[in-house]
This record gives C-alpha cells, sequence and structure tokens, in this order.
C-alpha cells in the first residue's frame, strides 16, 4: 500500500499571520494609563520610544498588539470605528485594522509595513489614543 | 500631549452594531447551527433568505452576524479580499473599505458594507457564508474539513487528498455516476444524534481550466478570478452539470486519492491514524487562546475517521475513477439495502 502522497503535506502556512512574532516591547503612559506596547513595526516602537512617557510599573492597564505586515496595501483609506458589545474596530482602508477588546483591555492589529512614521504620529496614533480615552457609552452617544 | 494629530486627520465614520440598532433580524440555519442574522437593510435579507429557517428566538442563536449597510459607502471593484487573525479575532477586508470582524469568542461577525454588496447574492452565500464557518464553524461543533462529500440517499463518502489530487474533478464526475454531490472542497463536518453529519454550503464547484476535457458543459462557461488569485471555472453543479445536490449526509467512509500513471485502479484501507494526521495537518492552527476549539474540532475529525478510511489509487480518466469506485461503494455499502432498511 503506498500512502506516500497522502502523507505529502506540508506544515499548513500561517495565512492569516497569527504567529508573526512581535519582539519590539516597551512599557508607555498613554492618556495616563499605562500600555505595554508589543510590535514588529520599527517605526510604531520608534515613534512611541521617543513621544510617550515610558512606564516603570510592573502592571499595565492596556495591551497592545501591533503586527507589520509586509503583503498589506500602505492605502491609509477612510477612518472607519465599528463599536459591538464590548469590541471597537477601527480601520484605515486595507492598510491598518485592530481590534480594541475593552472587557479584556487589550488591543490588536495590524498595520502595513509601507506606513512610515509620519502617518502613524498624525492619522493612526490619534485615533488610538481617542479610543482608548473615550468611554464605550460616551463614543456611541456621539455616533 | 502626544499624537494630537496636528495635520487634517482623516474622517472617521462611526457605526454601532448593538443589536437594538439593527431593527431587521433574521433566523438562519447554516450546517445544522442558528444563525441570528441582524441588519438595517431590507436588500440584504433577501441575499440571504435562502439559510432562512424558524427557531425560536429565546432558544439562543449558536452565532451571531450583525451588518450595518452605509449608503455612503462605495464599493472597490476588482479588490483581493484579505484575511489577517489574532488571539480570538479574525479580519476579513473586502472591497477595500468594507472589513468584517469575526469574533471567535463571542461568536460574532460584525460588519459594515455598501448598498452593493447588500445585494450581491453570490458574495454573501459563495463567500462570505462559507468563510465565516471556516473561522467559527470550530466554536461551534463544527469542523471545517478538507474534502469533497457525495452522497447515495443519505450514505456519504468523503473524498479528501493532497491539492491537486483531483478531488473536485472525480466529485463531479460521480456525481455525474448518480450520486448527489454535497461538496466539492469543504465539507462541514457536526457531531449530532449520536453520529456525525456532514454538511455541504451548496457554493459553486470549483473546477480548474484543464477539467473542460472531460466535462463539455464547460465549454459555455467563462473562467473567473477565485478568492486565491487562481484562474477556475466556478459553475452551479445544478444550471451547469446538470447533477443532483444534497445538504447533507451521513458519512459513512473517507476515502483519499492517488492518482497513478496507469489506467488500473485500487482500493485498499488505509490506516485510520494516517487520515487523522492528514485531517489534523490540514486544518487552520489556532492560537493557545482558542484551546476550546482546538479540542472540540480534534473530537470530530476522530469521529469522521472512525469511518472506513480507503485508498483509492487510480488513473485514466476521471469517468472511469468515478465508475470503479461507484462499483467498490455499491458492493461495500450496499447502499440500496441500507436505505431500505432504514425506510
Amino acid at each position: 500500500m503506498s500512502t506516500d502522497s497522502v502523507l505529502q503535506l506540508p506544515d499548513p502556512p500561517d495565512l492569516l499571520r497569527r504567529f508573526v512574532e512581535t519582539p519590539l516591547e516597551q512599557s508607555v503612559i498613554l492618556e495616563g494609563k499605562r500600555v505595554l506596547v508589543r510590535t514588529n513595526h520599527q517605526g510604531c516602537y520608534e515613534l512611541l520610544s521617543r513621544h510617550a512617557g515610558s512606564s516603570e510599573a510592573d502592571t499595565c492597564d492596556l495591551t497592545w498588539t501591533i503586527v507589520s505586515d509586509t503583503e498589506m496595501s500602505s492605502d491609509l483609506g477612510e477612518a472607519t470605528l465599528m463599536e459591538s458589545g464590548s469590541v471597537a474596530v477601527l480601520s484605515f482602508g486595507r492598510g491598518c485594522f485592530m481590534a480594541l477588546q475593552r472587557d479584556r483591555m487589550e488591543l490588536i492589529g495590524f498595520i502595513s509595513n509601507s506606513v512610515d512614521e509620519h502617518k502613524l504620529e498624525e492619522i493612526i496614533l490619534p485615533r488610538i489614543r481617542e479610543l482608548i480615552a473615550t468611554p464605550h457609552s460616551d463614543r456611541i452617544s456621539h455616533a | 500631549m502626544p499624537f494630537r494629530g496636528t495635520l487634517a486627520i482623516k474622517m472617521l465614520r462611526t457605526h454601532s452594531l448593538e443589536s437594538e440598532d439593527l431593527a431587521l433580524k433574521l433566523t438562519l440555519e447554516i450546517a445544522g447551527c442558528r444563525c441570528l442574522f441582524s441588519t438595517n437593510n431590507r436588500s440584504l435579507f433577501d441575499s440571504v433568505s435562502r439559510w432562512r429557517s424558524h427557531w425560536e428566538l429565546g432558544s439562543g442563536p449558536d452565532f451571531e452576524i450583525r451588518v450595518i449597510v452605509d449608503p455612503q459607502l462605495a464599493r472597490e471593484a476588482n479588490a483581493l479580499p484579505q484575511f489577517r487573525g489574532l488571539r480570538q479575532f479574525v479580519f476579513a477586508i473586502f472591497h477595500s473599505r468594507e472589513t468584517f470582524l469575526l469574533d471567535l469568542f463571542e461568536r460574532r461577525v460584525t460588519a459594515v458594507v455598501s448598498e452593493e454588496t447588500a445585494k450581491d447574492q453570490e458574495f454573501w452565500n459563495s463567500v462570505l457564508i462559507p468563510i465565516t464557518m471556516g473561522v467559527l464553524g470550530p466554536t461551534m461543533g463544527v469542523a471545517p474539513i478538507h474534502s469533497a462529500c457525495l452522497a447515495w440517499n443519505n450514505t456519504g463518502m468523503l473524498i479528501a487528498g493532497v491539492s491537486g489530487a483531483g478531488k473536485s474533478t472525480l466529485a463531479v464526475a460521480l456525481a455525474k455516476e448518480g450520486f448527489a454531490l454535497v461538496s466539492d472542497d469543504w465539507t462541514y463536518a457536526r457531531c449530532e444524534d449520536g453520529g456525525v453529519t456532514a454538511y455541504g454550503l451548496g457554493v459553486p464547484v470549483k473546477l480548474m481550466p484543464q477539467s473542460s476535457r472531460y466535462f463539455e458543459e464547460l465549454a459555455a462557461q467563462r473562467l473567473k478570478v477565485s478568492l486565491n488569485g487562481e484562474l477556475a471555472f466556478e459553475v452551479d453543479p445544478v444550471e451547469a452539470l446538470g447533477v443532483q445536490v444534497a445538504k447533507r449526509c451521513t458519512p459513512q467512509c473517507v476515502v483519499f486519492l492517488e492518482r497513478s500513471d496507469d489506467d488500473e485502479s485500487s482500493v485498499t484501507p488505509l490506516d485510520r491514524e494516517i487520515a487523522r494526521k492528514f485531517f489534523y495537518k490540514s486544518a487552520e492552527v489556532l492560537p493557545p487562546e482558542l484551546q476550546n476549539a482546538i479540542t472540540g474540532r480534534g473530537e470530530i475529525i476522530d469521529q469522521v475517521t472512525s469511518r472506513d478510511c480507503w485508498l483509492f489509487r487510480y488513473g485514466g480518466t476521471p469517468q472511469q475513477g468515478a465508475r470503479a469506485l461507484r462499483r467498490f461503494f455499491e458492493e461495500r455499502y450496499d447502499v440500496d439495502r441500507l436505505c431500505a432498511a432504514a425506510s
């Protein structure tokens, strides 16, 4: 009995980029919150290092995991926010999308590797800052 | 204060997808799972109405889909979809600006779409719902199994194999031999009533361009770019190929395909541990946060591969392979007798 071809399955590719390493890690203070940031986006890491206050605390109020992706478009379209339950989704076209899980105080998302520091500083990070600063109930009432 | 955005910040469109904001509710049943579909747009109802099923809301859905249709949102044509996942979330971006979030903890899909997308039945039925079941399925007792599925009355046969082994082509050839086609690529297995039920989602059959050598009906069809960027025929099996379809069946066996260089065919027993490993390895790797889904999916794969597992080697045309496999299936499972006994 031949089973060679039946067994010839490679390890499944990480199509969703679930397991990309985010080795750059730092604790910063943003909007009065201690934020533990994990990323592989050099520009994001350096920007936060320069402009956000560093935190020496052992604990954090919020964790961010921001994955830089070389295959995503650099096009930052109009910003869109979806709120559903304790989850908020912030997206900018195909170039950046992230989800804030308020119950778990966790923000995760993907940014195109081509998004430069200037766009991060002027477009993306201000929206994230607003998102973490505004209580869910306030945001909905303004929608 | 950092990150105030001194330049003109792009406008922010805000949408609330709370259940009470979406007045239109529809109860659906997909692969045996109850779905509560909520939206603000009636044309979207028509697009998903084929899944409509009446069940009591009080018993609670297995999962939810919440969609806001934004009339000011423009759809961008010819943009390949993009999928990314982290922890319990999967992001799916279609048509450039239409973002779907699939939350595996909440078993919920949320999205904002254009009116054009709301009316696009093919998108909902052949793209979004299969993707939803593929992603959320393991969290609600449904395992996506990478195999075709054929049924003779209710007796099912799963057809598996490595990519390019010819699952879809053989599945269509078997359907032309009298089997009903449940699925040609992904089958959704669910443990119910003490056994396993295999579901299809009624999506178009995807056949590679060279399949037109075996099925003359394809000459009248156009090739199109499929979701993964491949050029293929994607056709309605009933309308384009004249075969029967079925929504579900009870699988009795799993057949793994292996092409050979000669015209001979053979069916030999396959160690079910090999079959089990194949399905484990062909499943998406999930993160540790989703351990319950990983365990549940594994249990269903174990159930599926506790059926008879066979290795089917064949050369020649898909029609020759289908005839040989049909003879084997009839002799082995004596399906007419089984059906008579069941009735």
